[in-house]
């Protein structure tokens, strides 16, 4: 009973990372350029050659995470180790922004159908990724650990 | 590593190999959609300076009658409606408008075409901001003008995107909320002055 409980948990945490991953890829792949923009906006001391290379190649890797996870076997479990690396970059990230008071949309996920009002600016505020990243980064560390090391006639593709 | 730590030796080698092969492929699905997309990230490219010299010279047309705006410009109130902060829209302005404001000293012109071009002529009164100027650069910029300023930004003509990828960067990166672009560009400068020295 408790396996079936716990199962039934990783497995809903790991069709909610997925779907997080798609929607905040499928958001910057959208508009790729603004991407580069909002991360240049993070101030982080990195060369402007590998912020591009992060524009172009970070929502890719989201993409494919996200379709991963919804896969069994061995890819599930590297998707799951990009999934956790990429929310922990978040987590430092948006914390570095938080702590310096930047006031920077987070430009993370398109949330255009909320308006422009004061709902919109919460969530798209680098305290509340913060958050996020933190609650999505701890989800696919369960989910990495307690997910099998190779592909399982039961919990195979679901 | 994480993938090290977590299951031993023979999950590490088994997830490894995918995790670089999810790596690559994300590269080279990034790369390839990138330099199809219309709204790509854009590197520096040295060859728009190829573009600029259409329909003549630049450096054989007259200088114009337009007095040199000293930059800083002064803060100055703007009758530029604001853009919106979700999908900044960047007011569309053509040369006469620019010249004039130009010349009341109520905008910065900024050129966002390449330094080596904008050395070999530009819009008298206009100052060299590269759209392709690495984002530290921008935030230096920032620190140059108030945030009221109001830009116009220009590239070589109708046929470049530099002067609207530069206005995003402005209103992005710099926080400049009253940024409008010319359009038509110097190639439009080019033409009217032209028409006005006959």
């Amino acid at each position: 009973m408790k396996v079936s409980v716990e199962l039934n948990l990783r497995n809903l945490l790991r069709w909610f990372l997925a779907l997080v991953l798609v929607w905040a890829a499928l958001s910057k792949i959208a508009n790729l350029h603004e991407f580069y923009l909002n991360i240049a906006a993070y101030q982080l001391p990195l060369p402007d050659a590998l912020l591009r290379l992060t524009a172009i190649v970070l929502p890719w890797l989201e993409l494919l995470c996200g379709g991963l996870l919804c896969l069994g076997g061995v890819t599930r479990r590297a998707a799951l180790f990009w999934t956790a690396l990429l929310f922990a970059i978040f987590v430092l990230a948006t914390g570095q922004a938080w702590v310096r008071g930047l006031d920077i949309s987070c430009g993370c996920l398109k949330l255009d159908f909320l308006g422009d009002g004061a709902l919109a600016k919460f969530l798209e505020s680098v305290k509340f990724a913060f958050f996020r990243a933190l609650f999505l980064l701890a989800a696919s560390l369960y989910v990495f650990r307690s997910a099998p090391a190779t592909a399982h006639p039961t919990t195979g593709p679901t | 590593m994480l993938f090290m730590n977590a299951t031993g030796l023979d999950s590490k080698t088994s997830v490894a190999r995918p995790a670089i092969g999810i790596l690559l492929a994300a590269v080279v699905l990034g790369v390839a959609y990138n330099s199809f997309s219309p709204l790509g990230v854009r590197a520096p490219r040295p060859e728009e300076t190829s573009t600029v010299s259409a329909p003549s010279p630049a450096a054989t047309i007259p200088s114009p009658p337009v007095p040199v705006a000293p930059p800083p410009a002064p803060a100055v109130p703007a009758p530029i409606p604001t853009p919106a902060v979700a999908q900044p829209q960047f007011p569309e302005l053509k040369w006469a408008e620019v010249k004039t404001l130009l010349a009341q000293n109520k905008i910065v012109l900024v050129d966002a075409r390449l330094k080596a071009t904008y050395d070999i002529s530009h819009i008298p009164g206009a100052i060299s901001l590269p759209a392709t100027s690495p984002a530290v650069e921008l935030q230096a910029f920032a620190t140059k003008y108030p945030k009221d300023t109001r830009f116009v930004t220009y590239c070589s003509s109708e046929s470049c995107d530099m002067s609207l990828t530069l206005a995003q960067s402005l209103y992005k990166i710099c926080g400049y909320t009253n940024v409008s672009h010319m359009p038509g560009g110097f190639v439009e400068y080019q033409t009217a002055e032209a028409a006005n020295a006959k």
